[in-house]
């Protein structure tokens, strides 16, 4: 490799407070690529399936891609490691600066293993990487971490990764903010560095990343550049809520714990017309990028007056909002703010909160289970302190911590069927009713309900195409080739790690030269193919091996019983004779067995047949 | 004669000019090592590009033991030579902007490019700005 990789990883033991580099093998780079592929394989070699997730043994992963750090705009970094919430892998990824930091302190990747005694933070620059006491900054918030190490131990320009309470009371949902307003937001990753003791990560790096030809890079960048629209496209203009529109319209969007998916008024009320009037102030950009979405304000009047923040993202409109049942921006930004604060995910809060909602309108729940709090949907006052005793682990905020499906399992009567999750995540901001393309995504996908892995709801709704032939809307077959098409895709966007935003921008083509210009490596169009595939292939070895079968690529009662109230699919749903003929043909176009075990001949094609032995690291 | 001329509520904070400016000067991608950099603002809520004034009574080029820095008349950018330069530092210690950088055993700073500063080119907004001294109007090159 001539550029872009740093050539060599971190290994941080936290129990012996000891590190280590490992070196990055060509052959490695070029059979996983970055990210997510090094972060499957790396997971799947050093978590046995014995290992709980919140054991010192496993392993917390930074990783980066090979055109992380440089000017390409929307290039990511990617948190994996094994969930606290679904068991599964779990890889969440995060723009800002953070991970591009981590290559200029000279890592492609940093692991994270065992755990300390006492509260710890690492320090990585040129000369130090160090494990330093991190006691005085144990209990503090997202915002006051950032400001004592950026104000008062370090400068500005320090980057930094913490976790806010919830990371360290081992919310299962915590997340791990990267610098503010950008997190590694699903799964629990911030419960796991708060199981291990770590409150933060800070970096300050001094190494440059190479590029192996800068003028043939510098071509590529003024194509990609003078592509985009001087005043930019929908997300420059809207940032991600401009997707609530097009959602609502199409009976997509969250309402009241899942019951429909179409909440009225919602676009002019808490969109980003909404957004814009007494919010936002002007765009933000991640590393490198020329798209920026990110829409940074305050609030300018009404209750929560002065709330700051970056956009509040269509996710969070969907599951703070119209899944809460509240229609008032002020105060789902004001939420978003406190789950900010406290470092959890947006949308696992407001998945498990508006099912405890429901239990209690049902009766499952009584004040004496909820702290004397009468819950309904759209109570802000009671959510508002839900979100806090969450947070803290706090009365029901301690049974509500652990995500649906375990707190679903443990308050029991018919508690289930109101647990809206797959695989233990809460389903995002895409109700799946009216699209089988997210339906069997949310089953199939490696982390369980997540939106990011197979978004094919434009192509369904157009009755689109695809290389493997052509698909209709709400016909389930035709769907399982097209959804493991997705994956693959994003499985390899991923690895280098691309952001979702970016992919129009910078399509596979591009990012093909991109890679050769800045490593050297020539990949074709097959060879990066083959690697999405190889990748996603892993995630689902790893998952077997956690003893998920075909059993768990299922959805929630309520999407495969209850016909969607309104919307343009209204009366539709999933039944159980859809979901048999789309996973069928969906392990099929895999080369999966019947059971959603891939065949040794598939293994073989990808390389993977002696993946116990191979390309080890460790 | 020119000068950069940067602006705050168009910066969005995505270091595009640190990036191409690093490469462009160092060899590599690092915003830490550029010629430039965005000072964070209202508590990281915005963020103001620091650039090179080119001084009218440059405290880097008083502090040059050696007489390396030199005005560009063409350009009006203060360039420190290579090869007379001596890595003693004090013209990076002298600079109230901080923003001259080490580059192996010498010092740089910001030369304009030659006249064609990269960090305006490549910025999307428009938040850095060429300003030609003389004609007072902006131009994409000197």
């Amino acid at each position: 490799m001539n550029g872009g990789y740093m050539g060599k990883l971190l290994y941080v033991n936290l129990t012996e407070n000891r590190t280590r580099e490992i070196g990055l093998p060509e052959s490695f780079a070029r059979k996983y690529l970055g990210g997510k592929g090094f972060g499957a394989k790396l997971l799947y070699d050093l978590v046995d399936e014995d290992v709980d997730a919140f054991s010192p043994e496993n392993v917390l992963m930074f990783l980066t891609g090979p055109l992380t750090g440089t000017a390409v705009p929307a290039m990511r970094a990617v948190v994996v490691t094994k969930s606290p919430l679904t068991g599964t892998i779990n890889d969440s990824y995060f723009g800002g600066h953070f991970g591009q930091e981590l290559k200029y302190a000279g890592y492609d990747g940093l692991i994270i293993q065992g755990k300390s005694q006492t509260p710890v933070y690492l320090y990585l620059d040129a000369e130090n990487r160090k494990l330093l006491d991190a006691r005085k900054l144990w209990g503090l918030d997202i915002f006051e971490t950032n400001k004592i190490i950026k104000n008062k131990l370090y400068d500005k320009r320090a980057k930094v990764a913490c976790i806010g309470p919830a990371g360290e009371n081992m919310v299962k949902f915590a997340c791990i903010d990267c610098d503010p307003h950008r997190q590694a937001g699903r799964g629990g990753t911030g419960a796991v560095m708060g199981c291990k003791n770590l409150k933060a990560i800070v970096i300050k790096g001094n190494s440059l990343v190479p590029v192996a030809d800068p003028n043939e890079f510098m071509k590529l960048l003024d194509k990609t550049h003078n592509s985009f629209p001087e005043e930019g496209n929908n997300l420059t203009d809207s940032g991600t809520p401009g997707n609530l529109d097009f959602a609502n319209s199409q009976g997509f969007f969250p309402n009241n714990n899942y019951q429909d998916g179409v909440v009225e008024g919602a676009d002019d009320e808490i969109g980003a017309r909404a957004q814009r009037d007494i919010f936002w102030l002007k765009d933000w950009g991640c590393s490198g990028c020329i798209i920026r979405c990110g829409k940074i304000g305050k609030l300018r009047n009404g209750k929560y007056i002065g709330t700051t923040g970056d956009t509040t993202e269509y996710e969070t409109l969907g599951l703070i909002g119209g899944n809460l049942g509240l229609k008032k921006i002020d105060a789902i930004t004001y939420i978003a703010n406190l789950c900010d604060r406290y470092g959890m995910d947006t949308i696992s809060t407001g998945g498990v909160i508006g099912f405890a909602i429901e239990c209690f309108q049902k009766g499952i729940l009584g004040t004496e289970d909820t702290d004397g709090l009468e819950l309904e949907f759209g109570s802000e006052k009671e959510i508002i302190q839900l979100v806090k005793n969450i947070a803290k682990r706090k009365g029901i905020g301690d049974l509500l911590a652990e995500g649906v499906k375990l707190a679903s399992l443990e308050i029991g009567q018919d508690a289930r069927n109101y647990a809206i999750e797959v695989k233990g995540l809460e389903v995002p901001a895409w109700t799946p009713r009216g699209t089988n393309s997210m339906a069997l995504a949310y089953m199939t996908n490696d982390r369980g309900a997540c939106h990011m892995r197979a978004f094919g709801i434009g192509t369904e709704l157009e009755n689109g195409e695809y290389p493997g032939g052509q698909i209709e809307h709400l016909n389930p077959e035709g769907i399982g080739g097209f959804v493991a098409w997705l994956q693959n895709q994003t499985s390899a966007c991923w690895s280098v790690v691309q952001c979702a935003f970016g992919t129009d921008l910078i399509d596979e083509d591009l990012v093909l030269k991109y890679i050769k210009a800045v490593t050297g490596m020539e990949l074709t169009k097959e060879e990066f193919a083959t690697i999405g595939e190889r990748v996603w292939n892993i995630t689902r070895l790893f998952n077997l091996r956690e003893n998920f079968t075909r059993e768990d690529d299922d959805l929630p009662k309520r999407f495969k019983e209850e016909p969607l109230p309104s919307g343009p699919s209204k009366g539709h749903k999933i039944t159980q004779k859809d979901r048999e003929i789309m996973l069928d043909e969906y392990y099929e176009a895999r080369g999966w067995d019947k059971n959603g075990v891939p065949t040794i001949e598939k293994l073989s094609l990808l390389g993977l047949d002696n993946i116990e032995n191979e390309d080890k690291l460790f | 004669m020119a000068r950069l001329v940067t602006n705050f509520d168009l910066c969005t904070g995505c270091k595009t000019c640190e990036l191409v400016c690093s490469l462009r000067k160092m060899g590599g991608f690092n915003p830490n090592k550029a010629l430039l950099y965005l000072q964070e603002e209202l508590e990281g809520f915005g963020t103001q590009p620091v650039v090179c004034a080119q001084c009218q009574n440059p405290f880097c080029q008083q502090a040059c033991p050696t007489g390396a820095i030199q005005r560009n008349q063409d350009t009006g950018a203060l360039k420190i030579d290579g090869e007379t330069c001596i890595g003693c530092g004090l013209c990076a210690e002298n600079c109230p902007l901080g923003v001259i950088q080490k580059n192996g055993d010498i010092y740089m700073k910001c030369d304009l490019c030659g006249g064609d500063p990269l960090c305006v080119e490549k910025c999307p907004t428009g938040a850095i700005k060429l300003i030609d001294m003389l004609a007072k109007k902006e131009v994409d090159s000197i």
